[in-house]
């Protein structure tokens, strides 16, 4: 047996010990983790700077902060999820108990991802501890750093067994999806999305696939050009472009383009200075190949700021494209890098209609004062989430569920969400076990013509 | 040549003009349903009498007043369960509106199977159309009679241009799959299960796949068995044992198996009389397929009870077996058929480690007048659904979520549960421009001082949520 084989053996045998389902148990691991991330902190940044060049303000706010009040919301909120759902009933059951038990699947496999390599892999763990089931953890090797780490502090605090780390490429990814597992979390490309779950297919076991797409962000005439720029910039060029949830592409009518382009770069220059390759929060691109797979999409289109950048370093410059064909390359796929092109519509209906050709999105995003845009963007497009004035921060409202729709993905998590869909949600019916009048009527012979009361 | 691609666009166009999406089209194309069982309820009650020989009563409780109840209930709660869901804000987003938006996936594709006609084809329907999809329906075409009303009387009851009814066996249904979905929802067996997962995964669709098992039955030495062999006979046998959450077959110590033959024989006399295959209650198999595979399994240990069969009829007689091993045939797939085979345990312990080596099963049930058995019989094992001393009554509640987990299914329906599944739960955030100045915060250049303000407003204003942004 393959040493990817045994360690799978090894955690379903220690889940198969029941020792993940005391609520005691899966707390203590949860705080372990907790602790973690404090005690480690030094470590988990270096490892997020060397990935990808990311400050230590960086890391921490946009990793560690994520993964930290994941974890701390569910020991906050454990002690409720685990508990009996009682429902309500109707005559044939009123004498017994109806509710929904919650139980953990068995063993979850996490495949992780490059961009928020951290966060992106311990968030969904602490749903998958919390429903008290085993986890195998599959960092992406891109990030590679983060992989390693992870697999040197993860035995260290929490249950070796339980949570094995298993690290590796394409051939060890293939290897471990020959594997039953009783849901795998997958975050990552479309492409890479449909080859999971054709694995899992195999097994018959649930995915949930975190995918991506092209984040479409409409501003409307009627707003505060201002902000929406500071937003959508900030939102754009963080991680160096490198994140699922960043607006891809703006559309906006053609008088304002002009605008828009000024306004961004006043945001720019505020945030990353005149030269961002100096400043110390601006990423870079996760390796060579991205690297010029981004920087071939500028090629050819209209540079209204930046356009440059240096491979030795990996770093591109926050680059405006102006006026883009939406056949060109640019439109064709997720761009993942500090480009951001922009098209031009002649109206909300416009920009619906150019929005319902294409995939669904990840995200959407639209900016405007006026209530009756919002209402009718959002009623008349589809996307796994929303944000309306603002991008990315959708995302950190627990409460609301975080996934794609269509191509960019199936399933959702954060929160108690993530407590879900780690867990079967079993249908319980308890009936005392004494001879009652329903069993007289329901009991053949029956009546020879059906007439129910 | 893929002849479902014009039906398909059209109800693709359909639903691309938003037509579907009022809660008034929803509600007129439930009041549709509704028309039809009505309108057609003596139809549909010969069709199951003649596809599955199954009494009226039997098909008024567990096909016709499910569907009615459901669709009653989708028409009841449509606008509430519409609406969008609002959830409580942190700190940073106290200003703003946080909601979950229920939308429909588009064109979804249900596939039924035979046992249960009507039911498993239209209580999905119920919670498609609720959450405002389009739909092809593609029936069993081994329950034929029934397949013939749902294609040639269903569709005029409902809009043709969101509605399609498409028919065929298995190589019909597999062109079928090689188009795009936007959901699918299936119910039949686990292999063929695969085959639509794996279909799936070419287009990312997202499935709901009720399926199968061995739904095993533990009966306690505790308990008392007149009353436990009714239960476990009636559901056993109702349709003929073609009844995806029956109870499959009985885990029992010897001496409870001793107590409880008697009782399955007055029970299936009682029921069936004396000549069960004279009874108009009793169902029979589907084909001459299942007839003979089931056939083949009478043979395995001893039939203690029945045993019996008739060709012509496709006839099974309600039959118990014991000295069975678990090797047998008998134990080896999901019986389908009124075939009850009794495994003799000596304990709860090994009633658990038994269930425990096996796929999860759809349903699994516990018989004891001790209700710390049942607890622990509960929390040591996994199924779809559970229940305690009696059968699959834990269907019949709309507020219990239906479905398999493992190799018994993935994904849930029944009541809201239904349009839940066909509908995208897509998370929104209408923010303000104001409260920029808070907003800076989050902006680069990353200042020492800012880091500490940050962490700072979230260490205060942490309650178990989180103040990031």
């Amino acid at each position: 047996m393959s040493k990817i084989s045994e360690t799978v053996q090894r955690a379903r045998a220690a889940f198969n010990s029941s020792k993940t389902r005391p609520l005691k148990f899966r707390i203590q691991q949860l705080e372990n983790l907790q602790r973690m991330m404090k005690e480690r902190e030094e470590e988990i940044t270096a490892a997020l700077y060397a990935d990808l060049h990311k400050s230590k303000w960086c890391a921490l706010y946009e990793e560690c902060t994520y993964a930290f009040e994941e974890v701390k919301y569910a020991l906050a909120n454990l002690p409720q999820w685990i508990l009996d759902e009682p429902v309500e009933k109707n005559d044939n059951t009123k004498d017994g108990q109806a509710y929904i038990h919650s139980e953990p699947l068995g063993v979850v496999l996490i495949i992780g991802t490059w961009n928020y390599p951290f966060t992106l892999t311990i968030q969904p763990l602490v749903g998958a501890i919390a429903a008290g089931n085993a986890v195998v953890l599959k960092p992406s090797e891109l990030s590679e750093q983060t992989a390693i780490l992870l697999a040197t502090l993860l035995p260290q605090y929490l249950d070796k067994d339980l949570f094995p780390v298993i690290n590796g490429g394409v051939p060890e990814t293939t290897e471990l999806l020959k594997e039953k597992f009783d849901h795998i979390l997958f975050t990552g490309s479309t492409g890479v999305g449909k080859i999971i779950m054709t694995a899992a297919a195999k097994h018959l076991t649930p995915v949930t696939l975190e995918l991506g797409g092209k984040s479409p962000c409409y501003i409307d005439k009627d707003c505060d050009l201002d902000i929406a720029c500071r937003r959508i910039t900030w939102g754009k060029y963080l991680n160096s472009g490198q994140t699922c949830v960043a607006p891809d592409y703006i559309l906006c009518d053609s008088a304002l383009q002009g605008q828009v382009v000024e306004k961004i770069k006043k945001a720019l220059k505020e945030f990353y200075g005149d030269d961002a390759k100096s400043s110390h929060d601006y990423g870079r691109m996760v390796n060579s190949r991205h690297f010029k797979r981004v920087m071939s999409l500028i090629e050819g289109q209209k540079v209204a700021y930046g356009g440059n950048g240096d491979e030795a370093s990996r770093y591109i410059a926050p680059t405006i494209l102006t006026d883009v064909d939406p056949r060109s390359q640019v439109m064709q796929e997720e761009i993942f890098g500090p480009v951001l092109p922009i098209i031009c519509v002649k109206s909300l209906d416009e920009a619906i209609q150019f929005i319902n050709e294409r995939p669904k999105p990840l995200a959407l995003y639209v900016f405007s004062n006026n209530d009756q845009v919002i209402k009718k963007m959002i009623a008349e497009t589809s996307s796994g989430g929303v944000t309306a004035n603002d991008v990315i921060v959708h995302l950190g409202v627990h409460t609301l569920p975080f996934g794609g729709v269509g191509d960019s993905g199936m399933g959702s998590y954060h929160g108690k969400k993530s407590f879900e869909i780690f867990s079967h949600r079993r249908s319980c019916l308890i009936k005392p076990l004494k001879k009652e009048d329903s069993d007289k009527v329901r009991f053949p012979p029956f009546p020879a013509k059906a007439s129910l009361k | 040549m893929n002849p479902f691609l014009d039906t398909l666009q059209s109800l693709r166009d359909a639903f691309g003009s938003g037509k579907t999406r009022p809660a008034e089209f929803r509600a007129a194309q439930l009041e549709g349903l509704n028309r039809f069982l009505k309108e057609n309820r003596d139809a549909l009650l010969a069709a199951l009498a003649q596809d599955l020989h199954k009494a009226p009563f039997e098909s008024e409780i567990s096909e016709i007043s499910i569907c009615q109840s459901e669709i009653n209930l989708a028409l009841n709660n449509l606008h509430s369960w519409m609406k969008d869901e609002h959830v409580s804000k942190n700190l940073a987003t106290q200003l703003d509106t946080a909601f979950i938006r229920r939308e429909p996936y588009g064109v979804v594709l249900i596939i039924s199977p035979w046992n249960y006609p009507l039911n498993l084809v239209l209580v999905p329907l119920v919670g498609a159309i609720a959450a405002g999809n389009c739909v092809v329906l593609k029936p069993s075409e081994m329950s034929k009679s029934m397949e013939k009303i749902i294609s040639e009387v269903l569709p005029s009851y409902l809009d043709k241009n969101c509605f399609a009814v498409v028919l065929g066996g298995p190589q019909e249904t597999t062109t079928l799959l090689e188009n795009k979905f936007d959901y699918i929802f299936f119910t039949g067996n686990p292999s063929v299960g695969r085959i639509v997962m794996s279909a799936a995964s070419k287009y990312l669709t997202p499935i709901t796949l009720e399926l199968g098992g061995k739904n095993p039955c533990y009966v306690d030495d505790n308990c008392d068995p007149q009353n436990v062999a009714n239960r476990v006979a009636w559901f056993r046998f109702f349709n003929a044992g073609q009844t995806c959450v029956a109870p499959d077959y009985i885990l029992c110590t010897r001496e409870t198996q001793e107590k409880l033959l008697p009782a399955l024989q007055n029970a299936v006399t009682q029921f069936y009389g004396k000549d069960p295959q004279g009874s108009p209650d009793l169902g029979r198999i589907i084909s001459d397929k299942h007839f003979h595979r089931l056939r083949g399994l009478l043979g395995n240990g001893r039939a203690a009870i029945g045993g019996q069969s008739d060709e012509q009829e496709r006839y099974i007689a309600p039959t118990v077996l014991v000295d069975v091993k678990e090797t047998d045939p008998v134990m080896q797939e999901e019986i389908f058929g009124p075939i009850l085979p009794i495994l003799n345990v000596q304990s709860i312990d090994e009633a658990i480690a038994f269930i425990r080596k096996r796929e999860k099963p759809l349903a699994l049930y516990a018989f004891s007048k001790d209700s710390k058995v049942v607890r622990q019989m509960l929390e040591q094992t996994s199924s779809g659904g559970f229940c305690g001393n009696d059968g699959f009554m834990h269907m019949t509640l709309t507020t219990l979520p239906f479905g398999g987990v493992g190799n018994s299914g993935m994904g849930m329906y029944h009541g809201k549960f239904s349009f839940d599944t066909f509908s995208h739960q897509r998370g929104c955030l209408l923010r303000s421009s104001g409260m920029e100045k808070l907003n800076s915060l989050r902006y680069p250049p990353y200042a020492q001082r800012n880091l500490g303000l940050l962490l700072s407003m979230v260490e205060i204003s942490h309650k178990g949520q989180c103040t990031l942004l």
